[in-house]
């Protein structure tokens, strides 16, 4: 593979074009339409027009995974050195998430399912729809699968020495609470599955099961969010102010924690913030490694 | 009495005696009946919802909770202030959610 160097990172990459995952411009029109319609002086939407663009604008709390899968395509293959194991598998994972938010978008845009974000059932919406979010969280399960194959392959072929840089870390933090979110104690997403043969009445489902199950997923997948941003702010400060961690560890047990609260009981989700908070404030930044390097390079 | 049910706006005024139980009924977009209890009184208050998800919001009270179909919600209310308050549901339940009120009146006894 023909690898360059990165003029900001310094770190060799392969040659290729950057994954550029972006929002589609329309929703922050569609969060704008929001405010003008609840200010009654304006009152710009339709009761049926708000309630539709509203869970437009809902939804942009699941899409918003592009920018995580992005984020792990870059603290995996780039941060470690290490080559992306099967970039056929990322395209299919793209391709599935990309469907699966054109479906969801055309069921929502044609009034097909004015259900809002929680979707509860059984308030119904086309079976497209529910297919649609399905393919996306496929997709998003196979973008992390390979972010956690990458590092088995960066580990194998020693792309890096010592521990994982702490960014890389956190984008480890953010894909463990993705799998988490999606399938683990059969929460998540995994609802949808119950749900989309429910909407083709080939079976039933309890309106609080569902509530409750959906839940998993509805406060999990925020926490993806927030992981992998405060990965971002570890990166962000090392390259643009040069700033570093004083004390790797208590950041890395921070995110453990952050693992290990919303798994277990996602009802607290408080917490999480609570330690962001106090860890992520506390304790940088002092001059040690760049977080995004490993050991070694920042010894070198 | 002429033996005509109550009616306020077309829905039904039902006045439960003190310690009885009293029904709340849920469907898209009212809540039903318009409940008359007693001040001081207590009663056992059954919430539910016949079709789909909704939200009991009693106003201007801080009282939430939701309301899903299949499941009976029971709670103890012993009201300590008159006066008339409003039900709004809160939770998005179709095209008319932001039409869906009710009310529960508190009288002395």
């Amino acid at each position: 593979m023909i690898l360059r160097t990165c003029p900001v990172l310094g770190l060799k990459r392969a040659r290729q074009r950057c994954h550029r995952h972006r929002l589609f411009p329309r929703r922050v029109i569609a969060a704008l339409l929001v405010v003008l319609t609840r200010w009654q002086a304006v009152h710009l939407l339709s009761p049926v027009w708000y309630y539709r663009v509203l869970t437009a604008h809902g939804l942009m709390l699941i899409f918003i995974l592009f920018f995580e899968m992005a984020v792990l395509y870059f603290a995996g293959p780039i941060l470690l050195n290490c080559r992306l194991p099967a970039p056929k598998v990322g395209w299919a994972a793209y391709g599935l998430m990309l469907i699966g938010t054109l479906m969801v978008e055309y069921y929502v845009w044609t009034g097909k399912a004015d259900v809002l974000f929680t979707s509860y059932v059984p308030l119904r919406a086309d079976p497209g729809y529910y297919l649609g979010i399905i393919l996306f969280a496929v997709g998003a399960l196979a973008v992390t699968f390979l972010f956690l194959t990458t590092m088995v392959v960066a580990k194998r072929e020693r792309t890096y020495e010592g521990s994982v840089p702490l960014v890389t870390f956190g984008a480890l933090t953010a894909a463990v609470i993705a799998v988490i979110a999606v399938i683990a104690l059969v929460h998540g997403a995994a609802i949808y599955i119950p749900t989309f043969l429910w909407s083709l009445n080939l079976m039933s489902l309890d309106a609080e099961v569902y509530r409750i199950v959906w839940w998993g997923l509805g406060h999990s997948s925020q926490q993806i969010n927030v992981a992998a941003h405060v990965a971002c702010w570890y990166l962000l400060a090392g390259l643009t102010v040069g700033g570093v961690v004083l004390n790797e560890k208590v950041s890395r047990t921070a995110y453990v924690l952050y693992v290990l609260m919303p798994a277990q009981s996602f009802q607290l989700n408080l917490l999480p913030y609570w330690q962001r908070t106090l860890w992520g404030s506390a304790f940088w930044p002092q001059p040690r490694r760049p977080c995004w390097r490993s050991a070694s390079v920042a010894r070198s | 009495m002429d033996g005509q049910p109550l009616l306020e706006k077309g829905i039904p005024v039902v006045a439960p005696p003190p310690g009885a139980e009293a029904y709340l009924k849920a469907q898209m977009w009212t809540w039903q009946p318009v409940l008359r209890l007693e001040k001081g009184a207590t009663y056992n208050m059954h919430l539910s919802s016949v079709d789909i998800n909704h939200g009991f919001s009693l106003y201007p009270l801080n009282l939430n909770l939701q309301v899903a179909p299949g499941y009976d919600y029971a709670l103890k209310m012993t009201p300590n202030q008159t006066g008339d308050f409003r039900i709004i549901c809160n939770e998005f339940c179709g095209i008319g959610h932001h039409t869906m009120v009710g009310k529960v009146e508190v009288v002395e006894p």
